[in-house]
């Protein structure tokens, strides 16, 4: 055999066996990936089974301690003998779902004597520095021990999410400890280099009323990007905080950053928008110092942001020291400013400001056009009215098409055809027909002439109403109540597809 | 002429050969990355939940828009499906692409649905509507009628009527977890620049039992075709889309589930009605506008957010799917070739969109081409027993190892199958469709990319029986 044929054979031998040998090497790693997934089956379902147990066992003791009846330390005591991982994860489950502002101290101490606190700080800043958290925790300091940052190369190893996950978890789990004892470990989770782990700090802090200046501060720092937590995130923790508690935003509201007072006031805005799905706010609710930057500052703020969020906030106040304040808003120079405006009067405390609201059906911009017309609506009775006179009386299209665009989303249009058979204000809302008619917005009364709801009279006037500008759906309708016994009205809706039929051809799709 | 055609058999061979060696490196540096990143990530949402999601009240709004041809069997549990989920502020608008049957019919009496006359301001392209339908009762849900005039221009209408600053895509057929939109909107609202773009998993809903609008038991289909279809699924979405996430390079998100900010998809332009993969191409835009903007913003992609969707049933609908899928990405990447190895769209321009440029779409011809003649150039005598086990390896065993790895990441991080028996079908399955179920999509997928390059670029209907899930009514329809 020639040396050439010799190396060529050689090789495509050591490629039969290069396959060949990573043909088996891919089918041991099946065989292993196989194998260890029926190992995980097999080991969750024993951990899950222990767990269930565990849970079983220890619910009523746990119960007892979190409805008081059984003491600290005969808890502590009893807990304590357990030693298993499923029936300590089952213990701590039933601690932290038990856990509320009413026990919430007492879970916490019990968390401790555990053990359970300890192993997650343990987890979250390593041995040495989470013993000195848990000694200045134990000593209720409530507050950190000064700045330690660890060398630049090891935060950018810590800041990868392969590590950074497990300190997020127990962050998380430090967070459920009471406001008080919880507050030293989050504030040192804030300087954590995990976004992660910061963000659970965040998140965390939102039970803590004390924790305000903590959240401003990563609220300004996210705003000059020096803070990667996300601004939501932030806000998120910063609006379960309550009333009492905006005194602590008043810094931050005559800040300098533009931006940051914006988001400041945002959150106050929503923390008012939580708090009056509960009950009503009233202007005593705000403390005196935001009150008076509200209406003095923020009312006339270089920002149309801040204007804009600062008209959200005032009309809360839901009284007459408002009205000056919304008034000049409704009247900004900038769109989002009415906007917002228009969009929050909508309370009875404001109707003195219907005038204004309703000169807002005119605006250049359809959003506030579009408010304007929800929030007349939101008045009841006077706002209505308001809306039908306006619809009534506008030349201006963009307006009346608002108008009727919202009498449909609302049902008003549904409830105004409805008293026509009740005879009360048959005037308006024959009007107010004969202006749909003009717009084109037939659809609902099309199909109210065919309903049998409304009274034979009423729908035959609506009949001759329609045919002044008939529609393709009007005409279906027509052709439809035509085949009907149902007189008079099926022999004026067969003189009427007579008289409309041959102009039929030239109105294709005009109710579109 | 022999001689000229054993060596084009050569050099051809040489190709492929150096095809499957690079693609399997980058799907094995896939997968590591997926490992890692979907692990962690699971890790840390079983912890942290997302009732603060749910709770709070900067949540942003959220318009869920579907598009409907033909969906009479499956429209009314969907979007009562959209009613249920679990998020704190929706709206759900249903266009109606010119059905012939009755879509609309169904759910105007389902909700008790008025016709009326809204006010419709077109921000993008889109064929004008015929008429809208709502109800007092039932605010958050608008029905707008249309004429046919496809998928993107359907959603290109809803997104004009959408109020809400972020809208969900999502198909008519497919169910939503109740947690999904959840989920979804958790990366939105934790990140620090402007998520314009969240995607979630697609999972195939056929064997399931549904029960008004949701999946109340997972099984895995009965048939061979669809539960290599699920194996399929769980690859893609376990391991390619997470990958490439976490290098910041998602290019492909599944329109059937997608999550984008309203005002950045206006400013795009919307869907483009020419595409007949309006979801890659509208985030391919979005890369390229905001890049050329310097703005900041992220695309990301999660493996919690779970919608269930149901699979061709057959061969030849199988075959539509892949080809209509293909000559998508083709387009895509053809009209953006620009972004290839351009240093300017970052991993985006570096990997990803080269990947997805010649590994996956051009190389499925050439994958095809290596499934003919790869064997038979070994029968012919044209290649040595060496160079064909090494191809038999290439083509078919290390792609057992990644099916059945994805199936090993989904076991320990989403466990969506109960039962152990299906864990070991599964096992079974992403070993068996490296035979003959790969190669046959292959061969769909080079069609595709040649009906590209023929000018055959026309939408090719999948017809779906709705037989996929038990609770489901059981007659065609069209998606």
């Amino acid at each position: 055999m020639p040396p050439e044929a010799t190396a060529v054979y050689l090789l495509l031998e050591n490629i039969t066996l290069l396959a060949f040998w990573l043909l088996v090497a891919v089918l041991s790693i099946n065989a292993a990936f196989l194998v260890f997934i029926l190992y995980r089956r097999g080991s969750r379902r024993r951990y899950y089974k222990r767990k269930d147990a565990s849970r079983q066992q220890f619910a009523s003791l746990v119960n007892h301690f979190l409805q008081g009846s059984l003491k600290l330390e005969d808890a502590a005591y009893q807990l304590r003998q357990v030693r298993s991982r499923p029936a300590k994860d089952a213990i701590q489950d039933l601690l932290l779902k038990g856990s509320d502002d009413g026990n919430v101290v007492r879970v916490t101490e019990l968390l401790f004597a555990l053990g359970y606190a300890d192993r997650w700080a343990r987890l979250a800043f390593g041995r040495k520095r989470a013993a000195q958290l848990i000694r200045s925790s134990r000593l209720n300091q409530g507050r950190a021990l000064g700045l330690k940052l660890r060398g630049r190369g090891l935060r950018r190893i810590r800041r990868r999410k392969l590590f950074s996950v497990k300190r997020a978890v127990a962050v998380y789990h430090l967070s459920r400890l009471a406001p008080g004892r919880a507050r030293i470990f989050l504030e040192e989770a804030l300087r954590d280099p995990g976004q992660d782990v910061r963000l659970a700090a965040v998140l965390g802090l939102r039970s803590d009323s004390a924790a305000i200046p903590l959240l401003l501060e990563e609220l300004r720092t996210a705003v000059e990007e020096q803070n990667d937590v996300s601004l939501r995130a932030i806000r998120s923790a910063l609006v379960w905080h309550e009333m009492p508690e905006l005194q602590q935003f008043a810094p931050a509201l005559t800040h300098g950053n533009p931006r940051y007072r914006f988001l400041a006031l945002d959150s106050i805005r929503q923390i008012c928008e939580r708090i009056s799905k509960e009950r009503s706010l009233q202007a005593a609710d705000f403390p005196a110092q935001v009150r008076h930057i509200l209406q003095h500052e923020a009312a006339q703020d270089s920002s149309a942001d801040v204007r804009a969020r600062c008209a959200a906030v005032i009309a809360y106040f839901h009284d007459t020291s408002a009205v000056p304040v919304l008034r000049q808003l409704l009247r900004d120079e900038n769109e989002f400013v009415r906007l917002h405006a228009v969009r929050s009067t909508g309370h009875p405390a404001y109707q003195e400001l219907i005038p204004e609201i309703s000169a807002c059906l005119t605006d250049s911009r359809w959003r506030v056009r579009e408010a304007a017309a929800r929030t007349l609506m939101s008045f009841g009775h006077p706002g209505v009215e308001n809306l039908f006179r306006i619809f009534l009386d506008t030349s201006d299209q963009y307006a009346a098409e608002q108008v009727a665009d919202e009498m449909q989303r609302n049902g008003v249009l549904n409830a105004l055809l409805a008293e026509l058979n009740s005879g009360t204000s048959v005037a308006v809302c024959r009007a107010v027909c004969i202006r749909l008619v003009g717009l084109n917005k037939t659809s609902i009364l099309s199909d109210a002439v065919a309903s049998s709801e409304l009274a034979p009279a009423h729908r035959l006037w609506l009949m001759d109403a329609l045919s002044a500008h008939p529609s393709r759906h009007f005409l279906d309708v027509l052709r439809e109540l035509a085949k009907t016994r149902d007189e008079p009205i099926s022999t004026r809706a067969g003189a009427l597809l007579q008289r409309l039929v041959p102009a039929a051809g030239t109105l294709e799709v005009r109710h579109a | 002429m022999h001689e000229f055609f054993l060596r084009f058999l050569d050099y051809t061979n040489t190709v492929i050969l150096i095809y499957f060696l690079a693609a399997n490196s980058v799907y094995t540096v896939l997968m590591f990355i997926s490992l890692y990143t979907v692990s962690l990530h699971a890790k840390y949402a079983a912890h942290k939940g997302y009732t603060a999601v749910l709770d709070s009240p900067v949540t942003p709004p959220v318009a869920l828009i579907v598009p409907a041809h033909n969906e009479e069997r499956v429209i009314v549990q969907t979007v009562l499906s959209l009613l249920a989920l679990n998020y704190p502020e929706k709206e759900i608008i249903v266009v109606d692409d010119g059905s012939n049957d009755s879509t609309l019919d169904r759910l105007i009496e389902q909700f008790e649905l008025q016709r009326m006359d809204l006010i419709y301001r077109e921000q993008v392209k889109a064929t004008a509507p015929l008429a809208f339908f709502s109800s007092s009762q039932r605010p958050e849900l608008i029905v707008v009628s249309k004429p046919n005039g496809g998928k993107a221009d359907a959603l290109n209408v809803g997104m004009n009527l959408a109020r809400s600053p972020y809208f969900c895509t999502v198909d008519a057929d497919s169910i939503i977890e109740r947690d999904a939109l959840l989920r979804l909107m958790t990366p939105v609202v934790q990140s620090a620049v402007n998520t314009v773009v969240s995607g979630g998993i697609v999972r195939i809903v056929n064997g399931c039992r549904l029960e008004h609008g949701e999946v109340v038991e997972i099984d895995l289909p009965k048939r061979w075709l669809e539960r290599c279809q699920v194996v399929e699924y769980i690859r893609t979405f376990m391991f390619g889309r997470p990958g490439w996430n976490s290098m910041g390079a998602t290019f492909i998100t599944s329109g059937a589930f997608c999550l984008l900010h309203r005002e950045t998809a206006v400013l795009v332009g919307g869907f483009r009605r020419e595409s007949v993969t309006e979801d890659i191409d509208l985030v391919a835009n979005l890369h390229r506008f905001l890049r050329d903007k310097g703005w900041k913003y992220n695309i990301v992609f999660s493996t919690d957010p779970i919608c269930w969707t149901e699979a061709p049933h057959s061969v030849s609908m199988l075959a539509r799917q892949r080809r209509r899928w293909q000559l998508g990405l083709m387009q895509t990447v053809m009209r953006d070739n620009d972004m290839i190895f351009n240093p300017r769209f970052g991993s985006l321009g570096m990997f990803s969109m080269p990947f997805h440029a010649y590994i996956e779409a051009i190389g499925s011809v050439v994958e095809a081409a290596g499934t003919i003649l790869i064997p038979f150039s070994f029968f012919i005598g044209a290649m040595p027993l060496a160079l064909f086990l090494l191809f038999v390896f290439l083509a078919v065993g290390y792609g057992t190892l990644l099916s059945v790895g994805s199936v090993l990441l989904h076991e320990t991080t989403l466990r969506r199958y109960p039962k152990l028996k299906h864990v070991l079908l599964l096992v079974l399955y992403a070993v068996i469709e490296n035979v003959g179920y790969k190669q046959m999509v292959t061969f769909f997928r080079a069609q595709g990319v040649l009906r590209y390059f023929f000018g055959r670029r026309k939408w090719e209907y999948v017809v779906h029986t709705g037989k996929g899930a038990t609770g489901r009514v059981a007659v065609a329809h069209e998606t």
